[in-house]
């Protein structure tokens, strides 16, 4: 063969590589062109690979969860008033929302948390502050009330439950959902 | 409620329970204290939104009622009256002007009407978490002056019906 016999020449011509390992110029661009069109496979077949089990690796809801500041162990049997913020992005336009809950644990040492926002008009509701009405939820814009777990009382305006937030503990402290979801009723 | 489309359509539905106008009363100055006007005109805006945000089932949150400082005095309290006058034909039974000038204080405030004045603070340095906590504390101060108007207004319905 030439190319076999022009390989040898070159070899002759370099005496000092004898005692090392031969590459000849063939394997070398096979394992070139080997090398670089993995990589390019790669880069087709790994992107389809992540979008195809992209639904395994997303964290179980947590992303939309918000981290309020409020630490499991302060939540007591009072509702009290948490705010949080998050960033909320429409368009190219980013700005913050403050949410505010109403958090306490129930009787059966369940957190429960309560939006704020009247499901008659949107007012924002206050706990315990109206004095004839002790423990529960007071709307001040057309005298709404709401017991403790966010029922409406009969004979007032409203017509639904307090809505919630779904809520979870991560490292000793709570996570809101951004939203507060409706509990049925109305 | 605000003046856009989806909230006046909702007080047009509730109209018997949202009895309330909330007017910012802004003053525009192109003399010296431009910078002034300027910085109230936010105060005031942000003041405004976050009130109509907590009552927004009995407040109408207006476009602000704008007025120049160069503009004679009569001519500004005629333009207040017009607007008192205007507001009430249209069914609200209390109105509430926002502003960090007092000096109309007289015509505003009778029995309909309330004059809600802040002073004027100075927000251009201020940090976001910082704008806020003065925003909330200027609010909780306001709003005694909406809650008692209306509680007292309540009671007096409730009075005449026993």
């Amino acid at each position: 063969m030439k190319e076999n016999q022009q390989e040898k020449k070159l070899d002759a011509n370099l005496p000092e590589n004898e005692d090392k390992q031969k590459i000849t110029r063939r394997q070398f661009l096979s394992y070139t062109i080997m090398g670089v069109s993995g990589f390019m496979a790669a880069a087709t077949v790994m992107p389809m690979l992540r979008f195809a089990i992209d639904p395994v690796l997303k964290a179980s809801a947590s992303s939309d969860m918000v981290a309020t500041g409020l630490k499991e162990s302060d939540i007591t049997s009072e509702p009290q008033r948490v705010t949080f913020k998050f960033e909320q992005v429409d368009g190219w336009y980013s700005s913050e929302v403050t949410q505010t809950a109403w958090v306490y644990r129930d009787d059966n040492g369940e957190i429960v948390a309560l939006s704020p926002v009247c499901k008659h008009l949107g007012c924002n509701v206050d706990w315990n502050t109206n004095p004839k009405e002790p423990n529960r939820f007071f709307c001040p814009c057309h005298n709404g009330l709401y017991e403790k777990d966010g029922t409406n009382v009969p004979g007032t305006p409203p017509r639904g439950p307090l809505d919630r937030y779904d809520y979870e503990i991560k490292d000793g402290i709570l996570y809101l959902s951004m939203r507060a979801k409706p509990t049925g009723g109305m | 409620m605000r003046w856009v489309q989806s909230d006046l359509r909702e007080y047009f539905a509730s109209k018997e329970y949202i009895d309330t106008a909330l007017v910012p009363l802004v003053k525009i100055s192109f003399s010296s204290d431009s910078e002034i006007s300027g910085n109230d005109y936010k105060y005031i805006q942000l003041l405004a939104e976050r009130l109509e945000q907590q009552l927004k089932g009995r407040i109408l949150l207006l476009p602000a009622l704008v007025y120049f400082n160069s503009f004679p005095d009569e001519q500004i309290k005629s333009m207040i009256t017009s607007w008192k006058e205007e507001l009430l034909n249209e069914g609200f039974r209390h109105i509430f002007f926002l502003s960090t000038d007092s000096t109309y204080l007289n015509i505003i405030a009778d029995q309909y009407t309330e004059l809600l004045y802040v002073a004027s603070i100075p927000l251009t340095h201020l940090e976001a978490n910082h704008l806020q906590s003065i925003i909330d504390y200027q609010i909780e101060k306001l709003w005694p002056q909406i809650i008692n108007r209306w509680q007292s207004k309540d009671n007096r319905e409730n009075n005449q019906i026993i």
